[in-house]
């Protein structure tokens, strides 16, 4: 709430009100590659709702805010994945969704992009070959934190891989 | 020439006119549905507990004195203290993997005249999480744990060492190795599922 940037003490308010509605209002392009984009759709089903965290799928990339680049990008594809992106509006952000797009994953051809990274710049990597649908809203959860401390302008820290708790049976 | 098909339409009675009777027919699944419970997992302050043979983040089992036996025979050129990573470095992993150059592994030769091993990375974003890495380890030490949150901002913090994985090992191992390593309860269910099964 204090003044920390150029900005009076009223614009940095309205910022932490756009932050904070932008992460909790994530809307995807429903765009899918490969075998990445069965389990992202499985993920906005009704097991793993993510209409809870409010992200919707939209059809349209001049609506939406993230690009969820699911599956394997292939040199001819990748023109049309760089078009999607130029035609979101600001402020937009990237997830590439497994091993696929994120390094070429176990492909190291002349088809292949070797990561979605040299088209288009990516906020979090998710590896898994796929990921579960878990793990991609762990990796969108990580991208909400990455608006609010960018907002607050803190310094991004590395995410250990944590050692789960010990489970109990849900009771119903 | 577009042919039309005209056809009739049905003659409703009052009683199905007024209260929409086949609209309610329709809509019977949905509200079948409205009353049954959700099966929504609200995922941050509920986790599913995946089960023991899940592929997820690879991890090493450590020194511990439960080695199969063919870490006496590796072992005895090692120089490996306890509750260490019990890898030989003996590049088997690599060797079964479909993409071999996701393995970093180097081992030095001590004055002594012993192996230790200096170097495991494994880079995680060009794993396929197929599990022949651990079928291939000789000495039952690289395993493949539950552990599926590995999300990360930088492509060089996909790159697990071999401090983090002894140390996944050790917990894995302290959680779930008790449990036992079956997918249906018993035999029976199996071949009621699926059939007699013969194995080669």
């Amino acid at each position: 709430m204090a003044v920390k940037t150029n900005s009076g003490i009223i614009l940095t308010t309205v910022e932490e009100v756009l932050s904070w509605g932008r992460r909790n209002s994530l809307w995807p392009v429903s765009v899918g590659l490969a075998c990445c984009a069965i389990e992202m759709m499985h993920t906005a089903a009704s097991r793993f709702d993510t209409d809870r965290l409010g992200i919707i799928f939209r059809g349209s990339p001049r609506q939406s805010d993230v690009l969820i680049v699911a599956g394997t990008v292939v040199n001819k594809v990748a023109p049309m994945l760089k078009l999607i992106y130029d035609q979101m509006p600001e402020p937009k952000w990237v997830i590439s969704m497994g091993g696929c797009a994120s390094a070429g994953g176990p492909f190291p051809t002349y088809s292949t992009l070797q990561g979605v990274d040299r088209i288009i710049p990516v906020d979090v990597y998710i590896p898994g070959c796929p990921p579960t649908p878990q793990a991609l809203l762990w990796g969108i959860m990580q991208l909400q934190k990455k608006i609010k401390e960018k907002q607050e302008g803190k310094q991004l820290k590395e995410i250990p891989i944590r050692l789960p708790t010990e489970s109990k049976p849900i009771q119903k | 020439m577009i042919k039309v098909k005209f056809l009739e339409r049905p003659n409703l009675n009052l009683w199905e006119k007024v209260f929409f009777l086949d609209f309610i027919n329709g809509l019977k699944v949905t509200f079948k549905n409205l009353l049954r419970k959700t099966i929504t997992t609200k995922y941050p302050y509920e986790k599913l507990t995946p089960p023991k043979r899940f592929r997820g983040v690879h991890a090493h089992r450590v020194k511990d004195g439960q080695e199969p036996p063919s870490f006496a025979v590796l072992g005895k050129f090692m120089e490996i203290n306890y509750d260490e990573s019990r890898c030989v470095a003996c590049y088997m992993c690599q060797q079964a993997c479909p993409m071999p150059t996701l393995f970093k592994i180097e081992a030095v030769q001590l004055p002594n005249g012993k192996k230790r091993v200096t170097k495991f990375e494994m880079n995680l974003l060009n794993c396929l999480y197929c599990g022949l890495c651990v079928d291939a380890c000789p000495v039952d030490c690289l395993i493949m744990t539950d552990i599926y949150e590995s999300a990360n901002y930088h492509r060089k913090n996909c790159v697990i060492h071999m401090e983090d994985m002894s140390d996944r090992g050790r917990d894995f191992d302290r959680r779930r190795k008790q449990e036992k390593d079956r997918i249906w309860i018993d035999d029976q269910e199996r071949t009621k599922l699926w059939g007699q099964i013969r194995w080669t």
